[in-house]
């Protein structure tokens, strides 16, 4: 913010994406207040369409899906950030050791991560989840196992690129241990580039655990989860609105997850930040 | 209402335009074909292992291998209680239902030509017996000889009154005992290890029913065309295509005429359809709940007083409202179209004070008691994520708190036949269509009751000992009844509702019946 005061929060695609997630968090905050029913009582008539009463109808239970909707966004967000913190923490100290070590430890972990990476995210996600059994919090599980190695990858090239210069090797010289080293003298120059990535992996990360919900390996039922409830449209797909709203909320909040990784790139890379001054 | 439809029948036309572009090559096959008026497409969830009559255990297999294979009774339409001729023309039982003979047809061909005599049905019957497939226990106990070319008996160790409506079963399909041999089968003691047909029974038949295999698949599609030397009337298509298509696909191929028959679909998706014919049945397919009777598992579960407070704080109407038209409450174990089925009246009803008062002599202080389901699956068009949610809320309603175990199929299967899950929500459909069948399993030390934890109780075991003996029609119900009662009353299980069995057809479709056995069958369609 500091390094460019305004320009990027001008860009309109920034603006609505924060506002799109502040008013999802908002939601997932004042849930019991705002839903206009209990998300798991079968209160309704099942599958009834969207009416003045039930604004995104019932599903085969007589649940109002609205209210279900609503509840969802206290599942499926937090867990997508808690899951996209864990991936950068694990990928973060994995690409440092590597990055910095060198030698042996960097081929290990490396080849590590492309044995994980060689593997389509979902497969292996899936792999994961439905050995450890299907519980919500084994599919956030597995989706940090299959989501660290692109921090890994990144934070070792930045470490790789700037262990050596200058500054590095004369606080070296100066008696520095290599904790400092890392913490405080590499960390800043990393710390930039990792956020963006979580920023655009927290969209892909809240796909993946929809996805595994949608496979029946992650939410349980009667618990409302955005990708489980897909899933129960997917077996009436004739009635449209079981899938429809829940499919909205993951594509709003993904997408605005999408536009605030690239926001907070345009702010936080010194070239397209100097792009934008310019 | 007037927009909301609009927009539905968009919808479906949307999807529906997406589902024929995806499956255009059918599509160009069966429209084509469908002009000539001799072509049925079946839309069905596939879930047959085999189509070697003697092997095969499933009601998809069954529906094919009724087209396929003659048995020497069989049943019309919906009944599937009161055999009628098919190769055997008449049949006697002596006064203790220990021997049945048989007089086969003299006009039976099978498709290559050969004559169908006692050899070929007493070849298959043993086959039956002795390859010991996942049906081989229906021959368990039975005996059969051939008297003279045209004469077949059966004898059992113990009266069997079920014999007639056992040998209606497709897995007496009688096959061509001189083909099947020359290409591997065995019918004798040994044929576990020697038998070597059931590839060559999945690729070619060897029946003498009125079509013929001629396209094989457990994933894919089924294809059968008319047996040109069938020796009775000539079937109505020449030729019978039957395609594994999923449940909300079947309802829009059978709304667009893509297919003819849906299988699979429930009564809710049926609602959204127009112009197709409805054929609706009860099954004989009871959807069953069970607290794990065995301590060792759970000391809440095992307790009868829990078993009681979940059978009576049960709402069974909600049931059978939430499993849709055409559903009822399961009585009793035994579904109602067998001998002995309890009568509605007989049926637990709900009852919130006692279901509260039994759970307050219990231990149970509030923790959550596992329910282990096929996660995911539907059976018969009820989900059963659904189901478990509803009945979860039910119980919650009286203190009882579910925890939901969706599974899948397979690891579900095994924690359930193991016997080491706390409850379960399961379905029983009939291995052969007949009472002796629910107190053969359901019984303490059963297979089922064994599932359900449930070892030993003398006085169940003292009815399930009578009736196997008896052999008085009358005497054999009361004695079903008392049987089921008593489950009803002191045992794991909750028998809790019928589905409905509905199959959904385009007006073309003439002459079709739901039956519990082979769903639909594929001989009487015009």
């Amino acid at each position: 913010m500091k390094r460019n005061p305004d320009s990027p929060w001008r860009q309109p695609l920034a603006v609505i994406g924060v506002t799109i997630l502040a008013i999802w968090v908002l939601v997932a905050i004042f849930a019991p207040l705002i839903a206009p029913s209990n998300p798991i009582a079968q209160n309704y008539p099942e599958l009834l369409p969207p009416n003045a009463h039930n604004w995104f109808g019932t599903d085969s239970v007589g649940r109002d899906i609205l209210s279900r909707v609503i509840y969802g966004a206290r599942i499926t967000l937090p867990l997508s950030i808690m899951l996209v913190i864990l991936a950068m923490i694990v990928g973060t100290v994995i690409g440092a050791i590597a990055g910095y070590f060198g030698g042996w430890v960097d081929a290990t972990l490396m080849r590590l991560t492309d044995v994980v990476l060689a593997f389509p995210g979902i497969i292996l996600a899936m792999a994961v989840a439905a050995a450890l059994g299907a519980e919500l919090r084994n599919a956030v599980f597995a989706v940090v196992l299959v989501a660290w190695p692109t921090y890994a990858r990144l934070v070792r090239g930045l470490i790789l690129s700037s262990k050596n210069a200058d500054y590095v090797t004369s606080s070296r010289l100066l008696g520095a241990s290599t904790t400092r080293a890392l913490f405080v003298d590499l960390r800043p120059n990393i710390s930039g580039p990792v956020f963006v990535l979580a920023a655009l992996e927290a969209g892909n990360g809240m796909l993946l655990l929809s996805g595994l919900s949608f496979l029946g390996l992650g939410a349980r039922p009667p618990s409302a989860e955005w990708g489980a409830m897909v899933s129960a449209g997917a077996n009436n797909f004739d009635k449209w609105w079981i899938a429809v709203f829940p499919g909205l909320a993951i594509l709003t909040a993904v997408l605005a997850f999408n536009f605030l990784g690239d926001a907070l790139r345009d702010i936080l890379d010194p070239r397209t930040a100097k792009a934008l001054r310019e | 209402m007037g927009k909301i439809k609009l927009g539905r029948s968009r919808f479906a036309a949307v999807a529906g335009a997406v589902a024929l572009v995806s499956s255009s090559l059918i599509l160009q096959t069966t429209s084509s074909n469908a002009a000539s008026g001799k072509i049925l497409v079946i839309d069905s969830e596939f879930n047959h292992k085999t189509l070697d009559p003697q092997r095969e255990f499933e009601d998809g297999g069954n529906m094919m291998d009724r087209a396929i294979y003659d048995t020497l009774l069989t049943f019309k339409g919906s009944d599937a209680s009161r055999p009628v001729p098919s190769l055997a023309l008449s049949y006697k039982a002596n006064a203790d239902s220990t021997v049945f003979t048989f007089k086969l047809r003299k006009s039976a061909r099978f498709s290559d030509g050969t004559k169908l005599t006692s050899a070929d049905v007493v070849y298959s019957l043993d086959r039956l017996k002795n390859i010991q497939g996942n049906p081989s226990s229906l021959m368990a106990g039975l005996t059969a000889t051939a008297t003279d070319p045209y004469t077949v008996v059966i004898t059992a160790d113990q009266p069997d009154t079920a014999v007639p409506v056992k040998v209606a079963g497709p897995e007496f399909g009688v096959v061509n005992s001189k083909l099947v041999a020359a290409h591997g089968g065995y019918a004798l003691v040994g044929a576990v290890t020697k038998d070597k047909a059931e590839n060559y029974l999945n690729t070619t038949s060897a029946g003498s029913g009125p079509y013929m295999l001629s396209k094989f698949s457990l994933t894919t599609e089924v294809d059968l065309v008319v047996n040109p030397k069938y020796w009775g009337p000539k079937p109505g298509y020449s030729k019978i295509v039957i395609r594994n298509v999923t449940q909300a696909v079947q309802a829009l191929d059978v709304q667009k005429g893509v297919a003819n028959i849906a299988i699979d679909l429930s009564p809710k998706q049926v609602d959204s359809l127009t112009g197709v014919n409805v054929t609706a049945g009860v099954s004989t397919t009871v959807f069953f709940l069970y607290s794990n009777a065995n301590p060792q598992i759970s000391a809440v579960t095992s307790d009868p007083n829990f078993q009681n407070a979940v059978r009576y704080a049960l709402d069974y109407k909600a049931l059978t409202t939430f499993a849709g038209k055409g559903s009822i409450q399961a009585a009793g174990i035994i579904p109602s179209a067998f001998q002995g089925a309890l009568k509605p009246a007989d049926a637990t009803k709900q009852d919130i004070a006692l279901a509260k008062a039994d759970l307050a002599k219990t231990a149970y202080k509030g923790e959550p008691i596992g329910l282990r389901y096929w996660g995911g699956g539907a059976w018969e068009g009820i989900s059963f994520d659904d189901f478990a949610t509803v009945i979860s809320s039910q119980l919650a309603a009286v203190g009882i708190n579910l925890k939901l175990q969706p599974t899948p199929v397979g690891d579900a299967l095994t924690t359930y036949r193991n016997g080491t899950d706390t409850m379960g929500l399961w379905f029983w459909g009939p291995d052969w269509p007949d009472s002796s069948n629910y107190s053969q399993n359901f019984g303490p030390g059963e297979k089922v009751g064994l599932r359900a934890g449930w070892a030993t109780n003398a006085a169940v075991t003292k009815v399930i000992n009578a009736v196997a003996i008896e052999s008085n029609p009358a005497k054999r119900a009361s004695l079903y009844r008392q049987f089921q009662l008593d489950l009803n009353q002191n045992s794991p299980f909750v028998p809790l509702i019928q589905s409905p069995a509905i199959l959904v057809s385009t007006k073309s479709v003439i002459g079709i019946a739901s039956n519990p056995i082979w769903k639909v069958n594929l001989t009487e369609l015009k």
